[in-house]
C-alpha cells in the first residue's frame, strides 16, 4: 500500500519554522519528540523536511519516538498526587497513547 | 519612460533563491531558477454560502433590495396569509422597520436599503398585482403602478430607479410583458424571446441577463440577453428551473435555487456561460435575492416557508493558515491566558500540574516571569499581557490575582469557586468569568469591576471546559462539556446582561482555544474527545471551518483576533505555539512567455 504520510524528526526554531505558505499548502501534524508528519510523495512537503533539515524517519521509527515521550508524559502523570489527577471531569486526563498513520 | 523604481519606490533585488519573508507585492529575481518572482496574496478559488442571521418573519415570496450581503431590505411574502413585513439587515441581524402599505407576496423587489422599489404581487385580493411602492429609508410611499398585474416575475438587482420587471404569472397564464421603471412612470419594452413564469434577472432596465423560468411547461434553461432594448439568446443554464433568486449584472451575474422542486443550485454568470457553484445548505426558491454584484449576495426567507438567511461570498477572499513558532519554555495543559493579548504581545501561565509559571511573549520568543501566588490549572483568563487577570482553577478555587505587567497580586475571590470555567475582559478591571465545574455542571456567570466579582446572570447552556472572547459587556461563549460526558457545539453571545444562544460550532469540542471579541471570532483545537486541529471562524452570525492547527491538541491557550491569533501549550502536554494569520501570501513566478 502506497505510503499516505511520512515523518521526520526536527526541532522547532521558532517564526519561520512553519510559515502561513507551508500551512496553506500542505496539512502538517506535530507529535510528541518533535515528530512532524508531512504528505509523502508531495513536492511541498519534501521542501520543508528539507528546509528544517529534518531527520526522514520510517513511520516505525518515528512511531518509537513517539511512543518514548507519551510514555515519558504517562510516568509523569501517574506520579502526581491523586488530588491533581482531578477524574471527576475527565479532562485532565492521563496522556494516551498516539498511534501514527502510515 | 519611468523606471521601476521610480513607480514603486524600490529595485528589484537578486537573491540567490528567495527572501525568507516577503512581503505582499514584493518582487525579486531568483538567480538559482534564473527567474522573477512575486508574492501574490492567497485568494479562495471558489465562492461559497455561508449561514446568516434568521429574518425575524418566516416567509416565501419575499422579495428584497440591497447592494451586499452587509446591507439590506427585505419585504412582503406569505407567511401565509400575505405579509406587510418589511426588515432590515446590517450584516448581523434583522431589525423589523415600517410595513408596505399593502401586505402582498411573489412580488418583485429592487434597489438599495435605503432606496427601493416593491411591485406587483400575488393577484389575490384582486389590485395587488400592479402595485408599486416606493422604500425611501424609512417608510414606503405608493407610486404610479404597473401595466401589467402579475407576480413570480424577474426583477432587477440595480438601483430602484433602474428597475426592470420580466415575465411572471398572470394568475391564469404567463405574462410575457416586460416593463421597465424610470423612477415616474412604467413602460412597456420588447418582450423576451420565450415568455416565461418565475425567470432570474441579473442587471437592471439598461441591461440584464435574465435566467431560467417555466413555460408552464416546460421548466426552462434559457438565458436571454437585454441590451436596455432589444433581448437576445445566449448560453442556457446547466439546470433548468425557477423561481430562484439572482443577484449581480448583465456580465456577472448569480442565480440560487428554485421551487418547484426545492434546491439549493447556484451558478455564475460570467458574460458568455453559467458555470455550476457551491450549492445553498437549503434548497428553496421564492426568496429575496439580494446583491449588486456576484461577489456578495443574500438569500433570505423563501418557500417552503423559511426564516432562513444564506450570505455568499465569491472567489477571491483571503485564505489564513497557523504558522509555528517560537514554543513555550515549559510544556503544559489547561493553561491560562490573558484574553486581550495579541501576536506580539501575550501572557500564559498556570496549568498542569497546578503550575504558578508564567510566561509572557513579545512576538518571537516566550520568557519566564514572576509566578502567580497560587499554582493552578484549568483556570480563567482576562485582560492583556500588561494588565491581566487569573481566577478559580484546579485545585477548586475561588482564588482572583491581578497581573500589573511585572507581579501577579492576589485580590477579591469569585462568588464561585470553580474550575474549568471560561473569562474574557479587555484588562484586569473589566472581566467576565463563566462556566466550569466545581461539582456539577456550572453555568454561573460573575462579573469583575476591578475590585469585586458581581453575580449576573447564568449560561442558558451549565458546562464546563468552554472557551470565551470580548469583554464583560459584549462576549461570546463556545463549546465546552456537557453533561453527561458530551462535547458541545453551543454558542451564546452576551449583552451585558443576558446571554442568548447564536449558532453552534461546526465541530463539538471542549477544553478548545479562543480570540476574538463577540462579532470576530476564532475558535482551534479542542478535544472532540480526540485531539482536533480544527479550526472555526465566527463573523458574528455563524462558524465557518478554516485551516486546521499544525499540532492537534486540546487544554490550549491562546488570544488576538480574526486576521492575528495565538495558541499555545496543550495537551500532550505540548508547548507548541502557533501564530494565525487571516490572510496569507504565495509565491509566483512571473511568466515571460
Amino acid at each position: 500500500m502506497a505510503k499516505t504520510y511520512q515523518y521526520c524528526v526536527a526541532e522547532n526554531w521558532g517564526k519561520g519554522f512553519i510559515d502561513h505558505v507551508e500551512s496553506q499548502r500542505i496539512t502538517f501534524a506535530g507529535y510528541p519528540g518533535n515528530v512532524w508528519q508531512v504528505p509523502a510523495y508531495n513536492k511541498h512537503g519534501n521542501l520543508w523536511i528539507a528546509k528544517v533539515a529534518g531527520v526522514v524517519k520510517t513511520k516505525d521509527e518515528a512511531q518509537a519516538i513517539v511512543d518514548a515521550e507519551v510514555q515519558a508524559a504517562q510516568a509523569a502523570w501517574d506520579a502526581l498526587p491523586d488530588a491533581e489527577k482531578a477524574p471527576a471531569v475527565e479532562t485532565n486526563t492521563r496522556p494516551t497513547d498516539i498511534t501514527l498513520e502510515e | 519612460m519611468a523606471e521601476y523604481k521610480e513607480i514603486h519606490g524600490t529595485k528589484i533585488r537578486n537573491y540567490t533563491t528567495n527572501p525568507d519573508n516577503p512581503i505582499t507585492g514584493e518582487v525579486w529575481y531568483n538567480e538559482t531558477s534564473n527567474v522573477l518572482k512575486f508574492q501574490y496574496p492567497t485568494v479562495t478559488t471558489v465562492g461559497s454560502w455561508r449561514t446568516g442571521a434568521n429574518l425575524n418573519t418566516a416567509r416565501a415570496g419575499v422579495a428584497g433590495a440591497g447592494v451586499d450581503n452587509t446591507a439590506a431590505l427585505a419585504f412582503g411574502g406569505a407567511t401565509p396569509p400575505n405579509s406587510a413585513v418589511t426588515e432590515s439587515y446590517d450584516g448581523t441581524s434583522w431589525t423589523e422597520v415600517n410595513d408596505l402599505g399593502t401586505a402582498r407576496s411573489y412580488l418583485g423587489g429592487q434597489g438599495t436599503q435605503t432606496s427601493a422599489l416593491a411591485f406587483g404581487g400575488n393577484p389575490s385580493p384582486p389590485g395587488i398585482g400592479i402595485l408599486t411602492e416606493l422604500w425611501g429609508g424609512s417608510n414606503w410611499t405608493e407610486v404610479n403602478d404597473m401595466n401589467t398585474a402579475r407576480h413570480a416575475m424577474g426583477s432587477g438587482t440595480g438601483t430602484a430607479p433602474t428597475s426592470f420587471a420580466v415575465g411572471g404569472w398572470t394568475g391564469t397564464a404567463v405574462a410575457p410583458q416586460c416593463e421597465s421603471w424610470n423612477g415616474t412612470n412604467w413602460s412597456e419594452v420588447n418582450d423576451m424571446n420565450v415568455a416565461r413564469n418565475g425567470p432570474m434577472l441579473c442587471g437592471n432596465n439598461t441591461a440584464a441577463v435574465c435566467a431560467g423560468g417555466s413555460s408552464e411547461p416546460p421548466v426552462r434553461a434559457n438565458t436571454e440577453l437585454f441590451n436596455g432594448t432589444n433581448w437576445t439568446e445566449v448560453n442556457d443554464l446547466n439546470t433548468g428551473r425557477y423561481n430562484g433568486g439572482s443577484a449581480g449584472t448583465s456580465t456577472a451575474g448569480l442565480v440560487y435555487g428554485s421551487n418547484p422542486p426545492s434546491s439549493g443550485v447556484t451558478e455564475l454568470w460570467n458574460g458568455t456561460n453559467w458555470s455550476e457553484q457551491s450549492d445553498l445548505s437549503t434548497g428553496r426558491g421564492y426568496m429575496a435575492g439580494i446583491g449588486a454584484a456576484n461577489t456578495s449576495a443574500l438569500a433570505a426567507g423563501g418557500g417552503p416557508v423559511t426564516a432562513v438567511v444564506e450570505a455568499w461570498t465569491g472567489a477571491g477572499a483571503p485564505v489564513g493558515a497557523w504558522s509555528t513558532v517560537n514554543s513555550m519554555n515549559t510544556a503544559r495543559s489547561e493553561i491560562g491566558s490573558v484574553s486581550a493579548g495579541t501576536t506580539s504581545a501575550n501572557l500564559g501561565f498556570g496549568g498542569g500540574p497546578a503550575l504558578t509559571i508564567t510566561e509572557s511573549y513579545n512576538g518571537t520568543n516566550w520568557t519566564e516571569v514572576n509566578d502567580m501566588n497560587t499554582g493552578r490549572q484549568a483556570n480563567g483568563g482576562a485582560g492583556s499581557s500588561t494588565s491581566g487577570l487569573a481566577f478559580g482553577g484546579e485545585p477548586v478555587t475561588a482564588n482572583t490575582e491581578t497581573w500589573n505587567g511585572t507581579n501577579w497580586t492576589e485580590v477579591n475571590d469569585l462568588s464561585s469557586a470553580r474550575r474549568l470555567l471560561a473569562g474574557c475582559g479587555a484588562d484586569n478591571t473589566a472581566a467576565l468569568a463563566f462556566g466550569g465545574y466545581n461539582t456539577t455542571f456550572m453555568a454561573e456567570t460573575e462579573t469583575w469591576n476591578g475590585t469585586n466579582w458581581t453575580e449576573v446572570n447564568n449560561l442558558n447552556t451549565a458546562r464546563h471546559s468552554l472557551t470565551g472572547t470580548g469583554t464583560n459587556t459584549a462576549a461570546l461563549a463556545y463549546g465546552g462539556r456537557v453533561p453527561p460526558a458530551n462535547q458541545t457545539a453551543v454558542t451564546e453571545s452576551w449583552n451585558g446582561t443576558n446571554w442568548t444562544e447564536v449558532n453552534d460550532l461546526n465541530t463539538a469540542r471542549q477544553a478548545l482555544g479562543g480570540a476574538g471579541t463577540s462579532t470576530l471570532a476564532l475558535a482551534y483545537g479542542g478535544a472532540t474527545p480526540s485531539a482536533t486541529g480544527a479550526t472555526e471562524d465566527w463573523n458574528g452570525v455563524s462558524w465557518v471551518e478554516v485551516a486546521d492547527l499544525n499540532t492537534a491538541r486540546s487544554g490550549l491557550g491562546g488570544s488576538g483576533s480574526t486576521t492575528a491569533a495565538l495558541a499555545f501549550a496543550g495537551s500532550g502536554p505540548s508547548a507548541a505555539t502557533e501564530e494565525w494569520s487571516g490572510s496569507s501570501t504565495t509565491t509566483k513566478t512571473v511568466s515571460t512567455d
